[in-house]
């Protein structure tokens, strides 16, 4: 169903998703931020951060995945790849 | 002791939550090897799940992969769902998946706990309501994997054991109540068990060595060992045991410290 949606579309999702999840502002947020080192996010909120993406993105992400997804940048590359 | 050829579960369909690894794997395969159809539940392994149904149907049985995260509710319910779509009943349920924040009692927080807790214990007593609507007249069992960190201290295990208290707790009630329609509901509770998941605990490998070297039988609890209790427990052989939380523990917990 996301399969025509356009990386700029998806950066702004995933702004969404990170802001809502992660409980900061969208002024806090840009695509090189650290999930974990700039946004304060343990290991808990990446777990949910992950279910949240896939939730939005109707996508199954694999553990094995979660090294991509540190930054927006990262996730937004990620579902790019995972939905072309 | 592997009970190979005695097939007490034939005909039987068994749904292990949590069961592309460690315990949950194991249970899945030795509940097929006594010739049951398995659903295998998995969050966030899938190659691993895929691995454990082919092992199955390897051994001649039925697979049925689900996802589901067990913190979810709705995800749970389709989850039975499918059951039913697929098979049409369910005989057995075992409530394995876990999960949780290890932290110290003065440093959990609210997320944690919340996460934790839905996962230990909300998703047995969804579970438990849902899998009893697809329980045969015959009747049929319910089994939830403790820890004995529900009644003892273990660094960092604060939510972890206060879930699997309630989770005791619920067992109880449960098997109370559904004993008229011939359900029979017991818990294990298991010290730690040698699995993949011991590693994500805190100084858990000095806590593994001080706990083998006090146990009177001198060796930890294997996936083995949990198996063996779990098919007894599942099965006619214990309709006299209910609501009971049996302890794998080596003997550990009968000592003074």
């Amino acid at each position: 169903m996301s399969s025509t949606l356009t990386k700029d579309q998806i950066e702004e999702r995933v702004n969404s998703v990170v802001c809502s999840q992660l409980q900061v502002e969208p002024s806090e947020v840009n695509g090189s931020s650290l999930f974990v080192d700039d946004l304060g996010a343990d290991s808990l909120d990446l777990t949910e951060l992950a279910i949240a993406f896939e939730d939005e993105f109707d996508i199954e992400i694999p553990d094995s995945d979660f090294g991509q997804l540190s930054t927006v940048t990262g996730v937004v590359e990620y579902v790019s790849n995972r939905l072309a | 002791m592997d009970q190979a050829g005695y097939k007490r579960y034939k005909g039987k369909v068994v749904c292990v939550t949590g069961s592309s690894r460690g315990i949950g794997r194991h249970l899945a395969l030795r509940f097929a090897k006594e010739g049951a159809d398995v659903v295998i539940n998995y969050f966030r392994n899938g190659d691993a799940a895929r691995e454990v149904a082919k092992e199955i149907e390897d051994l001649g049985q039925s697979a049925l992969i689900v996802r589901a995260n067990m913190a979810q509710e709705e995800k749970i319910i389709s989850m039975f769902d499918k059951i039913r779509a697929e098979f049409g009943r369910l005989d057995i349920f075992v409530h394995n998946a876990a999960s949780g924040r290890n932290r110290s009692a003065m440093e959990v927080d609210v997320k944690g706990w919340d996460w934790t807790v839905n996962i230990n214990t909300r998703a047995f007593l969804i579970g438990a309501q849902q899998a009893a609507q697809l329980m045969p007249e015959e009747g049929g069992a319910m089994l939830a994997l403790s820890s004995f960190g529900s009644d003892h201290v273990f660094p960092y295990y604060t939510t972890v054991g206060a879930s699997k208290a309630a989770l005791e707790s619920l067992v109880r009630y449960f098997a109370v109540e559904l004993a008229p329609r011939k359900i029979n509901v017991n818990a294990i509770s298991a010290g730690a068990v040698k699995t993949d998941a011991l590693g994500h605990f805190p100084e858990m490998d000095k806590t593994l060595k001080t706990i083998e070297k006090k146990m009177p039988y001198h060796r930890m609890v294997s996936p083995d060992d949990i198996a063996n209790t779990a098919l007894f427990l599942c099965s006619k052989e214990a309709e006299m045991l209910r609501g009971q939380t049996l302890r794998l523990d080596g003997g550990i917990t009968l000592l003074v410290p």
